[in-house]
């Protein structure tokens, strides 16, 4: 599995461009969940993981361990996240300034918003565990694999962030009834 | 546990407790419900999310910005990396180059057999009658055909035509297919003694690489595709079988077969070739050729269709490169020498770079267990450096100079594979210890060959090297940890 992106990771940097789309399929998705709960927009989410996904194509020669492609598109994931929250801060004091009356933009919700922002909450490797395992379609194995952990921790992990995601969501949907 | 069990990672017998416990336990039932609603609600979400177009945005946005980054000179460094030249090496190219030649050569050293009706003299003398020849390949390999590559499968099919005047000439298309993508690519290669020279060239990618033989290869090379006494004593050593008599399209043919690992240079394991001679025109018809690179990778191939006084002239072999061709290796490379120095220095270049030496010695493991030293956990300082030299050191420099320098650095490892390759090839009895031998261990055999019946020489732990007797050899090898 994690040889196949060692592969394609080698492929790309041997010149065959082309063969990145199968980087991309593998992962869109989960780095879409990624970013869809950092960002809480749809658009912005396919925007900053578009954003991403050329940024590691080209910084690819910089990429250390191959077999560790996913991990390494997350952390370029999070510093996209990251300059686009400062930019849109910025959008957003100056629309403030324009125009007073003027709502500013709710955020268009995604498939499953709460679900990403209660994702986008775990820690780190309860995060990466659920991304892997339900947006690229990983097995326990082999995750376990990549992550270089025991498939007792992966599973370990996994009910934990059963548990904080149903917490987080439970906590979701209290805000929301006390809105109303 | 109620994750472990709509996830399916429970074993048959905790499986049975929870199911068990679920017919009487309501809130556990309820409780199930939501874990189940919330895992559908995760694979839905997934699966939404992977449904997502962003393949060909991506990809679109990447050709653009190749476009405009390849019109500016120094950055074309990166859409080409330099890890290719790494992985995907000419070395390792080489290496299959190597086989092939030597296949060539085992078809011209298998010519002949003892006690049947085609005789060795009459094998012989026909083919150092034939000023030039032509034959088509076919070969398969299945599993991992290059270091950190997942396996494969790869089918090459071409012609070969081989002059004792101009050299060798082959044109192959290959077919790779690889984790379900496929790759075609036609190669073209020219191996021309009277320059020294070796190319390969792709047309497709329009580039080429370009080696000079060393003297001793060379030698080597025109010592064995020309000199006849050195074919009677490699058919003499060769420990081979008559098979009896076949007919292979019309022809009443004659087969010899070897397993003797020697043919390619000890390179392959479980070696099977077998060599059908015609019987009338004593010249070969037929090589079928079966065996292991390593545990996972097989080969599979055959020599036919030969056609023996074929007319060639010289311009058949004047590789032809359009000017809008690129080379990897500029100025052309030269090939190691396989001497006893250069072995010794490819062992001391080993040992600093991973710590030990070398488990075995045949070119694809020490590929191998130097391609192992990127992922090292506890990598060496020498490894360390290269690395540095490899990352840092080289960001300045083209890319041509990146592949240069890279496969100088190699040198020494090519270099002792070769030389091996050589011993096991001209019967030398090598025997290789680098699985328990250490630097410190100055008085014990870490490589030996045999010089004449009644002397060795030998490379010690300390990579010392002596010419010894059999006696004090046999003393040696007795006192080495089984």
């Amino acid at each position: 599995m994690y040889e196949m992106d060692q592969y394609y990771v080698e492929r790309c940097l041997d010149g065959h461009p082309d063969d990145f789309r199968y980087l991309v399929r593998r992962y869109q998705g989960a780095l879409l969940a990624h970013l869809a709960g950092k960002l809480g927009n749809k658009d912005k989410a396919e925007e900053a993981a578009q954003e991403s996904l050329v940024r590691a194509y080209f910084g690819m020669d910089k990429l250390k361990k191959p077999e560790s492609f996913f991990f390494w598109l997350l952390g370029i994931a999070d510093r996209v996240a990251k300059e686009h929250h400062r930019k849109e801060q910025i959008r957003r004091q100056r629309e403030t300034i324009r125009s007073f009356s003027q709502e500013a933009t709710s955020p268009e919700l995604s498939q499953d918003y709460a679900l990403e922002s209660a994702i986008a909450e775990l820690p780190e490797a309860y995060r990466k565990i659920v991304l892997l395992r339900y947006y690229a379609s990983h097995s326990c194995n082999q995750i376990a694999e990549s992550m270089a952990m025991p498939l007792g921790t992966v599973t370990k992990t996994l009910s934990r962030a059963y548990a904080m995601l149903r917490q987080s969501l439970q906590q979701q949907q209290r805000a929301k009834t006390y809105e109303v | 546990m109620l994750v472990g069990y709509v996830e399916g990672f429970l074993d048959e017998s905790q499986k049975q407790t929870v199911a068990g416990h679920l017919t009487s336990c309501r809130s556990c039932r309820a409780e199930l419900d939501v874990v189940r609603g919330l895992r559908e609600r995760l694979v839905a979400n997934g699966k939404v999310l992977a449904q997502t177009a962003l393949e060909n945005d991506v990809m679109n946005q990447i050709v653009r910005e190749q476009n405009v980054r390849l019109k500016t000179p120094n950055r074309i460094s990166q859409t080409i990396g330099i890890r290719r030249i790494l992985m995907k090496n000419p070395i390792v190219k080489l290496a299959a180059a190597a086989v092939i030649v030597i296949g060539v050569f085992a078809v011209i050293n298998f010519l002949g057999g003892t006690g049947s009706s085609v005789t060795l003299a009459a094998v012989l003398e026909r083919v150092e009658q034939v000023q030039a020849f032509m034959y088509k390949m076919k070969m398969n390999t299945t599993g991992n055909m290059q270091p950190g590559m997942p396996p494969g499968e790869q089918q090459m099919e071409g012609t070969i035509t081989i002059s004792t005047e101009y050299g060798m000439k082959m044109d192959m298309d290959m077919n790779t297919t690889i984790g379900g993508t496929g790759q075609k690519m036609r190669q073209l290669m020219y191996i021309l003694p009277n320059e020294k020279k070796m190319y390969m060239i792709t047309p497709e990618q329009k580039q080429y690489i370009q080696m000079e033989f060393s003297d001793d290869l060379l030698a080597r090379m025109k010592k064995q595709s020309n000199d006849p006494r050195e074919f009677l004593r490699q058919i003499v050593n060769s420990k081979y079988t008559d098979i009896g008599k076949s007919v292979i399209d019309g022809v009443e043919v004659e087969g010899f077969q070897t397993t003797d690992p020697a043919v390619v240079g000890g390179m392959m394991k479980d070696v099977k070739f077998t060599l059908w001679v015609d019987r009338k025109t004593e010249l070969p018809v037929r090589m079928e050729m079966n065996m292991k690179m390593n545990e996972q990778t097989q080969m599979e191939g055959e020599l036919y269709d030969f056609q023996w006084y074929v007319q060639v002239n010289a311009d058949e072999f004047k590789p032809v490169i359009p000017q809008d061709y690129t080379t990897l290796l500029p100025g052309g490379y030269k090939l190691p020498s396989f001497s006893e120095e250069s072995a010794i220095e490819g062992l001391r270049f080993c040992e600093q770079l991973t710590g030990r030496y070398p488990k075995k010695i045949d070119m694809m493991n020490l590929m191998n267990e130097i391609v192992a030293i990127k992922d090292s956990n506890n990598p060496t300082e020498a490894a360390l450096k290269l690395k540095e030299e490899l990352n840092e050191g080289m960001n300045n420099l083209p890319d041509e100079e990146k592949a240069k320098k890279i496969m100088e650095i190699m040198r020494p490892v090519q270099s002792l594979g070769m030389f091996y390759m050589m011993l096991v090839q001209d019967k030398k009895e090598p025997a290789y210890y680098g699985e328990s031998v250490t630097p410190a261990d100055a008085d014990k055999v870490l490589l030996r060959w045999k010089i004449s019946d009644n002397e060795y020489r030998v490379i010690f732990g300390d990579l010392r090297v002596e010419t010894i007797t059999p006696e004090k050899m046999a003393e040696l090898e007795a006192a080495l940890p089984k």
